[in-house]
């Protein structure tokens, strides 16, 4: 090997490194400070590691914040949503790709333009919708419209199309009726790809602040991360306090993605070859 | 068992482009047909029509004495294999031979006892309990086979179930095939593009191309007596020679008096000496010599054109010699230059 | 199979309502209030709510805030999209040129910001620009670099919220660009090097040209995420200091949620979606050259 290869590798490696340092270090400190007892927090520049380690500010903002009431409704509609996005994701993706049926093209066309429209801008008409009916503080408010998920329904569709024809057909002449074939045969082909849309959509849901905000403003009804910008907005000056529910907003999905990587790399990469 | 029907049968595409155009042709109860033509010919869009898999445009299907245009595939009682085995990826050998049955209700011990017959008739029995990609390619089209022979149904439809198999595997499943055809007595439809394949195993063969049937006949007839051009260039191999003229022999004893025609050797119907008085011959310089093993490929420069011959010669020749020919008359194939369609020479 | 017809119908059925009911009635709805002056008092009795036609429309392109807010954002896209997709390049092949057992964990290092929430790594990040405790200017200091007010002067402001959305959202262009990455045959790099190609034209050569179309997607999609830029200046700087980082989501949405002057805000969340289409189109469009279709 030559000086030069050498330098380039040894190169590569200490630059994806720092980058990795670079990533990873605010999240490490920020849950440092969760840790740290609030002198030791505020004095200056706060150490990097806390010499005696507490979960005061875990306790406190559980306790004073309600943040543990935050976590079920996130829990909750992040679940919601996942299961919805992924019952109809599925069947609609199925039948785009592989029935015909009278429409299809121009559904498909609807879909493509559906993944096209920013949802954020809507959320004028959505807020007035759902006060009509009363279901503002509810949490449907945040589960139908967030499963009515285009992407999903597209990166199922793709998925399908690299599945044999053939085998549907071996599966009707085998006699099966349609709900069979999809119940027998469809869904566990189509599991992988299910999986890595219900991950995305689990943690897109988890995440998302604009519309539950707007849609949740009963006190007990927020999502995680709109209950931690309200709380934010009073007790910035409260570092170890805010650092503990930014710690605790973001370590449960960086668990589920952890736990779920070959899933949720797949929808993004498919995401890209789908267009 | 049923005997199929295809009667005057066109498919034409929504964008108005026919695939198939008035094909009629007919299995016999029991038979093997073979159904051969070059990719595009329409061949497995035949095959999917008497499936059910796709909707005719004009014409009848009747399998047994039931015209089944309009029954959806479950109900046409056929099985068909698949090129690509199609095997159900996330169920077992197993699952894969039962998911027919079971859809249909049939009991547990029934089933169990149907699978495990079937599977050792293929020779498969050992790997009930694997997964499709846990098998050979072999061992998957046996599969693929068990779970049409599970359905035991009137018509066996199989879209070129050797095609994706190396060639001892093929020639060992194609043997397979054919046993399995006498002994289950079952009526099947075999499409293939493989003009071999469909020679060593039908018990007749249908020639498709562009659409329509050129050709319905015993491989052997098909092979010594083509309908025309196009069935005389597509079955053998290597391929017939076609020289254009008013007469074949350089001798001019001429099949004469019909004007130009397409005249058509085959490549290992050449001898180098001659056979009888009544032999045709024919003059050419060697371009190419291919030793073929036991035979030789000459390339020879005729007057008319290039002619491939197959022999086994009795001396060393070289490239650049003249070389003289004999064909018996009886190998003298002639077409009709505008239809193509096959002339019968006057003896 | 008329019965085959009915059946698909059936299955795409749930995903068309709830498209319906949820992206195309309020997308014509929002088109709507744009028209109107929907407002306070329409929202108590609609008595009160008028068609004023293109008015909406005529008032955002004399209003100066408007204009802050479109360039704003277009600040967040112009910067950010690039040096997210240089980031997203350069990670991804290196990432790819190194030994196959330490791809995972750096991919993992790299991709976890994306999964986080956007509010708290906007308020982590708010800690780490802080001027008296936070760690960026504690670092700026030992190297003897001044101590910037980060979220307190205007232009660094924005600077500070591109460089979170970047750092934040280059890990998934990363994956993208490893994925494509893959896809180019070896066989190509050992004709390149047959041919005597060293290292930067291989680089140059083959592997970016080959990539083209997969960082011309990413862009659409990068440009179609900063474009909708809102939680990062809402948490960071609450659109401050003197409206320099009030993106045009959060213009919206406090014309919309704060003055509740909902035909105002409607027409900003139109034109965005316009824009947004215009981006798509564009690159559609450039696209195609590329592949020469």
């Amino acid at each position: 090997m030559s000086l030069r290869t050498r330098t380039l590798r040894a190169g590569t490696y200490l630059g994806l490194t720092g980058l990795a340092g670079v990533t990873l270090f605010p999240l490490l400190w920020v849950t440092s400070i969760a840790l740290m007892r609030a002198p030791e927090a505020a004095a200056g520049t706060p150490p990097l590691w806390p010499h005696h380690p507490t979960l005061v500010n875990v306790i406190n903002i559980i306790s004073r914040q309600h943040l543990g009431r935050y976590f079920f409704n996130s829990i909750v509609v992040a679940t919601a949503t996942m299961a919805l996005s992924v019952l109809v994701a599925g069947s609609a993706g199925y039948a785009l790709a592989r029935v015909e049926f009278r429409g299809r093209r121009v559904v498909s066309w609807l879909v493509m333009l559906g993944v096209l429209i920013p949802n954020q801008a809507l959320v004028l008409p959505l807020f007035e919708m759902f006060r009509t009916v009363h279901l503002v503080n509810h949490y449907a408010a945040l589960v139908l419209p967030a499963a009515a998920n285009p992407v999903g329904i597209v990166l199922v569709q793709a998925y399908m199309r690299g599945i044999p024809v053939e085998i549907l057909d071996a599966a009707r002449i085998d006699g099966a009726s349609e709900w069979r074939i999809y119940r027998s045969i469809v869904v566990p082909l189509m599991a992988p790809m299910l999986a890595a849309v219900g991950v995305l959509v689990f943690v897109v849901s988890w995440n998302d602040f604009m519309w539950p905000m707007i849609a949740m403003q009963q006190e007990g009804m927020q999502t995680l991360p709109v209950a931690l910008a309200a709380i934010d907005r009073e007790h910035y000056q409260d570092i170890g306090l805010m650092a503990a529910g930014a710690t605790m907003t973001m370590l449960p999905m960086v668990v589920v993605f952890l736990a779920s990587q070959r899933y949720y790399l797949r929808s993004v990469i498919a995401g890209s070859l789908t267009d | 068992m049923a005997a199929l029907e295809i009667e005057h049968v066109e498919k034409i595409l929504r964008g108005g482009q026919a695939v198939l155009r008035d094909v009629s042709c007919s299995a016999r109860d029991g038979e093997l047909l073979v159904v051969v033509g070059p990719s595009g010919c329409g061949k497995s869009t035949l095959l999917r029509l008497v499936a059910g898999l796709e909707s005719v445009t004009r014409g009848v299907i009747r399998i047994g004495e039931r015209t089944v245009n309009e029954l959806p595939p479950q109900q046409r009682d056929v099985a068909m294999v698949f090129q690509n085995h199609a095997l159900y990826p996330h169920m077992t050998v197993y699952e894969n031979l039962a998911f027919g049955l079971r859809v249909r209700g049939t009991p547990r011990a029934r089933l169990d006892q149907r699978v495990r017959l079937v599977a050792a008739q293929l020779g498969i029995e050992a790997m009930l309990k694997r997964f499709p990609r846990e098998l050979s390619g072999g061992q998957r089209q046996r599969t693929a086979l068990g779970r049409a022979m599970l359905r035991n149904p009137s018509v066996f439809l199989l879209d070129e179930p050797l095609s994706s198999l190396d060639a001892p595997l093929r020639a060992e499943l194609r043997r397979e095939l054919a046993a399995l055809h006498r002994s289950l007595g079952a009526t099947m439809v075999y499409v293939t593009h493989d003009q071999s394949e469909a020679l060593s195993l039908g018990q007749r063969m249908v020639v498709l191309a562009g659409g329509r049937v050129q050709q319905i006949d015993t491989p052997a007839h098909v092979f010594q007596r083509p309908a025309n051009r196009f069935v005389a260039g597509f079955v053998g191999w290597p391929p017939m020679n076609f020289l254009t003229a008013d007469s074949f022999d350089d001798v001019a004893r001429v099949p004469a008096g019909q004007g130009a025609l397409e005249y058509g050797v085959r490549p290992e119907c050449f001898s180098a000496r001659p056979g009888g008085g009544d032999d045709l011959q024919l003059t050419g310089r060697i371009e190419r010599i291919e030793s073929q093993g036991s035979e030789w490929d000459l390339e020879l420069t005729h007057r008319l054109g290039r002619v491939l011959a197959r022999l086994r010669p009795e001396r060393t020749l070289e490239v650049g010699e003249q070389i003289r020919l004999w064909v018996a008359r009886g190998h003298l194939h002639a077409f009709d230059l505008t239809s193509g369609a096959r002339v019968e020479l006057k003896p | 199979m008329k019965r085959k017809r009915s059946t698909g119908a059936l299955f795409v059925l749930p995903a068309l309502v709830l498209l319906a009911v949820f992206v195309f009635i309020p997308l014509i709805g929002v088109l709507g209030l744009s028209l109107t002056d929907f407002g306070v008092y329409s929202l108590a009795d609609s008595a009160n709510l008028h068609v004023i036609g293109a008015a909406n429309y005529w008032h955002l392109l004399r209003d100066r805030e408007a204009w802050q807010a479109l360039e704003t954002t277009l600040v967040v896209v112009v910067v950010g999209v690039p040096a997210t997709l240089f980031l997203s390049l350069v990670s991804a092949l290196m990432i790819e040129s190194i030994a196959e057992r330490w791809r995972g964990m750096f991919r993992t290092a790299l991709f976890v910001p994306v999964v986080c929430s956007t509010v708290a790594i906007a308020i982590s990040w708010r800690y780490l620009l802080n001027t008296r405790f936070g760690l960026v200017n504690h670092l700026l200091a030992l190297l003897g670099l001044g101590a910037p007010d980060w979220l307190g002067s205007p232009h660094l402001a924005i600077l500070a919220i591109t460089i979170v959305v970047v750092w934040k959202g280059f890990g998934y262009g990363m994956i993208i660009v490893s994925a494509a990455r893959k896809e180019i045959p070896d066989e190509l790099y050992d004709a390149a090097r047959i041919e005597g190609a060293g290292v930067h034209q291989r680089l140059l050569r083959i592997t970016v040209p080959m990539l083209a179309p997969t960082l011309g997607l990413l862009a659409l999609l990068d440009v179609s995420g900063y474009w909708q830029l809102f939680a990062e200046p809402y948490v960071l700087t609450q659109g401050g200091p003197l409206g320099s980082t009030t993106s045009l989501l959060l213009l919206m949405y406090e014309r919309g949620f704060r003055w509740w002057r909902w035909g105002a805000a409607s027409a900003i969340a139109v034109a965005l979606t316009a824009v947004m289409w215009l981006f798509a189109w564009v690159q559609r469009h450039t696209r195609a050259g590329w592949r020469g279709e």
